[in-house]
């Protein structure tokens, strides 16, 4: 299965010119934030979301994006996030990430949050075309009543492929962390920088 | 009657910094119900909005649970349920032998009952009545246990516990406790402090009593012994208990891990 995506990211890869960017690290910037200019547009599938998200590097080392997370059973999720490149030294850099959402649609016993996540990422690409990443983020959801607030953290690691070409792979896996339990999350997905 | 304070809506930078900081309590919810009955009082709720409650859990996959079995979960000897609720009956109210009980059972549900011992009386003849509410008879506290539900303790008459000495306060909770487990096949493990005050040298009182946990309103946590309850009132509909037991999806995913 990953060779045959590794495959057809190769092959698509081909027929497209590198985005025309500043980019000395593709792993890194395939991590986040995009470099000024450049645009990528993700999509992955995992738990507990699926999603699609489109990032846009304004400054250096800042960009924004907006996307859609879907809940497999029901209900989505628009979001909008802003990633913050705090500093980059060689092949590492550290990232702060901020994450909002609102969960619309409908589904039983779910109750319609707005969501924030607060993520620390520590990315790290010793080869150009392979970076990974560890991160640490504290989420909150809430419908501004008391029954409905609540905290989590999220631990996730993961790795980021960027060949030459406009594409790469993404993949992470994690633990979101609860007051009641913890639960693993994960996903994989590919990235279309432009 | 027993009342309950309401909690003042937070500010919305308060909650959101709660969200933030990861230590909210949460817990199994904890309904909690007084009085069955077509009366007026906004504590008491009618059968027929009793009914829709407990249809709308069971419709909703909610089991119900005793707190005993949420303390075995926390103390990992017992796993909860995917979506437990409990249920709790204040005061030993006659409608909870008449009105509460054949719900139950039809629906295959159960509850805890916290019991007044000192309103108990022995036969129907001397059924103690406090205005328009008749209290149970030992004998249908017993037919309550019987039908495998949880009875707890609520003191003997029922008297806010902070303003008694040391002995009365001893002997409200630790006789209450003695007598109910004299009648009732099923040791009496917790307690509901009457007008859900809770003072710490009142919670010592009870822990050291041998109780394994208590419930107090919605003031409370998930502490074993000042577990929060969700208030029932008149005019509760089955859609806003939908929004009372709703959670996010954060909390719905986690808690199934």
């Amino acid at each position: 299965m990953i060779a045959a995506l590794l495959a057809a990211a190769a092959a698509v890869s081909a027929s497209f010119e590198p985005p025309a960017v500043d980019d000395p690290s593709p792993a890194l910037a395939a991590l986040g934030p995009q470099p000024a200019g450049a645009t990528a547009l993700t999509a992955r599938a995992g738990r507990p979301f699926h999603g699609i998200r489109l990032d846009h590097g304004f400054w250096d080392g800042i960009d924004l994006g907006l996307g859609l997370d879907v809940w497999p059973e029901g209900f989505y999720r628009p979001t909008a996030q802003v990633r913050v490149r705090a500093f980059r030294a060689g092949p590492a850099q550290l990232t702060v990430r901020g994450t909002l959402g609102r969960v619309l649609g409908s589904i039983g016993g779910l109750v319609r949050t707005t969501d924030g996540e607060l993520a620390l990422q520590l990315g790290f690409a010793p080869f150009a075309p392979l970076g990974a990443f560890a991160e640490v983020s504290v989420l909150g959801a809430t419908d501004f009543t008391r029954e409905h607030t609540a905290g989590f953290t999220q631990v996730q690691g993961g790795l980021a492929f960027a060949p030459p070409g406009p594409l790469s792979l993404l993949a992470s896996a994690g633990v979101l962390q609860g007051a009641r339990g913890a639960r693993a999350v994960g996903s994989g997905g590919m990235a279309f920088r432009f | 009657m027993i009342g309950s304070r309401r909690v003042p809506r937070p500010q919305t930078a308060l909650l959101l910094c709660a969200a933030l900081c990861a230590a909210c309590g949460e817990g199994v919810p904890i309904l909690m119900y007084h009085s069955v009955s077509d009366g007026g009082e906004p504590l008491t709720v009618t059968p027929d909005e009793l009914d829709a409650h407990l249809d709308f859990l069971r419709s909703q996959g909610f089991e119900t649970i005793t707190l005993r079995e949420v303390l075995d979960a926390h103390d990992g000897a017992g796993k909860l349920p995917r979506h437990p609720v409990v249920l709790t009956f204040d005061d030993g109210y006659q409608d909870a032998a008449t009105q509460v009980l054949p719900r139950l059972l039809a629906r295959g549900q159960k509850a805890s009952f916290f019991i007044v011992s000192g309103f108990c009386a022995r036969d129907e003849a001397s059924r103690v009545t406090h205005g328009p509410h008749g209290y149970l008879t030992w004998a249908e506290v017993r037919a309550l246990a019987d039908a495998g539900m949880e009875i707890g303790s609520h003191t003997v008459s029922h008297r806010q516990l902070a303003g008694l000495h040391k002995a009365e306060l001893r002997a409200e909770i630790e006789q209450s406790r003695a007598a109910l487990q004299a009648y009732v096949d099923q040791r009496i493990d917790f307690f509901a402090y009457p007008f859900n005050d809770q003072r710490q040298w009142v919670r010592r009182a009870v822990e050291k009593a041998g109780y394994r946990g208590a419930v107090v309103g919605a003031h409370g946590n998930t502490d074993p012994f000042t577990l929060q309850r969700l208030t029932m009132h008149r005019g509760i509909s089955a859609a806003d208990l939908r929004s009372m037991l709703s959670e996010s999806w954060e909390t719905s995913y986690t808690e199934g891990g």
